[in-house]
């Protein structure tokens, strides 16, 4: 059993480490969303929790904690109770495999900063969990015995799969680019001189991952699976409590995923032009990575929240037709043309 | 040990979802237990030292093909179907399964194949005179489209013509 201490420690270490950085953020956007909006819209929002309302995530979740457990007479109980957590759970499970720095030296040992280091196939795997993620909503959406619940799981099921295939591609391009799935080499071969972070050479994949990863997230203006207007709340209309709360929380997981995701393939990773973290010392300079990474994911997430309060919704039909009429051809040609130049270049 | 351990727990969850595909009277756990399995025969794939083939495993047929197999029940609003009926139909079925198992069987035990010895390494995989190690996503594509090129095709071929028919069959008119 000794030989797997030095892998199971520093792998335990890494997994709190995360899952403590990830859940305090999806605490603490849920309250950014709320400041920007309230800024977007030139009120003040949640002030009263703390100073500057900085408990409110807390006092959120507290509320959540204590609301009553509801399971409508009509829904199908087993899978009703489950759907949260198959929700909740893929959202988690993909910061395994994302990397969030160099690596960093403590008493001659060097530590790579992500969860699962040996995985070379982590672009696939990040795909493949978040293929699963949308079992929850079917689940939720269909379990819960209600017509807009099963509504908003259709609309969300329908919509996740037809964007997939936009990110499928634009990911495509991306590692025909860099002949790896590892998101290490992808991150590495954005840095130094003569690279560039793939958002210039790959400006299309670019565009395409970025519309698509909102309609995956469910966000706005793609949240047509919980258009309030229409749906009521779509899926999770039934849900309440700590399960509701579960959805919640798979929601802004997922943004912080995709974030990272954008960040990683588009984004130059931890990155900096004309930093080489070699300056600052083993440690710091891999603490120092870390930071730039999630600092780079909260600017997205700014995003996120900016698009949200800023644009409209869709109608269905236009969503449908964005993603098969516009993106999906335009992921294609993008492939075709980074092809192209590939053999052109004479890669290998 | 580990490999063991893992191996009897997953293939014991993919033994329950496919149990559950055939004799859960409610469609959609019938569908759910399907997906249970697709994704435990992904991790055998893992186990196997493919883990990318697991992974695709995950994202086509869990992702893509029981969603949307799970989309279509939820569509229809299938309840649940009434009880079994026992006709001969039914225990023909089961002969022919279990004769199905015994080939299965009899096709193992003859190629002789056993266990891969814990931790030994497995032959490269040769394509385009370039040597791969085993597993990989390279030593894959590189079957793939050398070796393997024109069933690759032909089967892309197959999918489209089903593309067709689904499309020309599903249409109410031709006006």
């Amino acid at each position: 059993m000794n030989a797997y201490w030095p892998i199971v420690v520093p792998a335990l270490v890494k997994i709190v480490v995360i899952l403590g950085i990830v859940l305090t953020g999806v605490a603490y956007t849920t309250l950014a969303e709320r400041k920007v909006s309230a800024w977007m819209q030139d009120r003040r929002g949640p002030n009263r929790v703390g100073p500057f309302g900085l408990l409110q995530p807390v006092a959120d979740g507290m509320k959540f904690f204590f609301k009553e457990d509801i399971t409508p007479r009509e829904a199908y109980r087993p899978l009703y109770l489950l759907a949260p957590f198959l929700t909740l759970f893929p959202a988690l499970i993909t910061f395994a495999v994302i990397p969030f720095g160099t690596q960093i030296s403590v008493g001659g040992q060097t530590y790579p900063l992500i969860i699962a280091p040996g995985m070379d196939v982590g672009v696939i795997f990040l795909l493949a969990v978040s293929s699963i993620g949308v079992y929850g909503i079917l689940l939720a959406g269909w379990s819960s015995g209600n017509k807009y619940s099963l509504m908003g799981g259709l609309r969300s099921a329908s919509q996740v799969i037809s964007y997939e295939l936009g990110i499928a591609l634009a990911v495509m391009s991306v590692v025909l680019w860099t002949g790896s799935f590892d998101f290490r080499r992808i991150v590495e071969d954005q840095a130094g001189w003569g690279h560039f972070w793939f958002v210039g050479p790959q400006f299309l994949a670019f565009i395409v991952f970025t519309v698509a990863v909102f309609a995956e997230t469910n966000r706005l203006p793609f949240d047509l699976p919980e258009g309030e207007s229409e749906l009521v709340a779509g899926y999770h209309t039934e849900y309440s409590g700590l399960r509701f709360a579960m959805f919640f929380m798979g929601e802004y997981a997922n943004m912080i995923t995709a974030s990272a995701f954008v960040v990683l393939l588009f984004l130059g990773g931890w990155n900096l032009p004309f930093v080489n973290y070699a300056w600052f010392g083993p440690l710091w300079g891999g603490l120092l990575s870390a930071v730039v990474f999630f600092a780079k994911v909260a600017v997205l997430l700014f995003v996120f929240i900016w698009v949200r309060w800023t644009l409209p919704r869709f109608r269905y039909d236009q969503l449908m037709s964005l993603g098969w009429k516009r993106l999906f051809p335009l992921a294609l040609l993008n492939l075709v043309l980074i092809s192209t130049l590939l053999v052109l270049r004479g890669h290998p | 040990m580990m490999a063991a351990v893992v191996f009897f727990a997953v293939a014991f969850l993919a033994f329950l979802g496919a149990l559950a595909l055939v004799f859960h009277r409610h469609p959609m756990v019938a569908g759910l237990g399907m997906a249970l399995s697709t994704l435990s025969i992904g991790v055998l794939y893992v186990l196997l030292r493919v883990p990318f083939l697991g992974l695709f495993q995950a994202i086509i047929y869990a992702g893509a093909v029981m969603v949307i197999v799970l989309y279509i029940v939820m569509a229809l609003g299938q309840e649940e179907t009434g009880p079994r009926v026992g006709s001969v139909q039914t225990g023909l079925t089961y002969v022919a399964a279990a004769l199905l198992l015994l080939q299965f069987y009899w096709a193992i035990v003859r190629s002789g194949a056993g266990p891969f010895p814990e931790g030994s390494a497995l032959p490269p995989v040769t394509a385009g005179g370039t040597n791969y190690a085993f597993g990989t996503i390279q030593a894959f594509g590189s079957l793939l489209v050398s070796h393997y090129s024109v069933p690759f095709e032909v089967a892309s071929l197959l999918l489209v013509g089903a593309m067709v028919g689904a499309v020309i069959l599903s249409r109410r008119s031709w006006s």
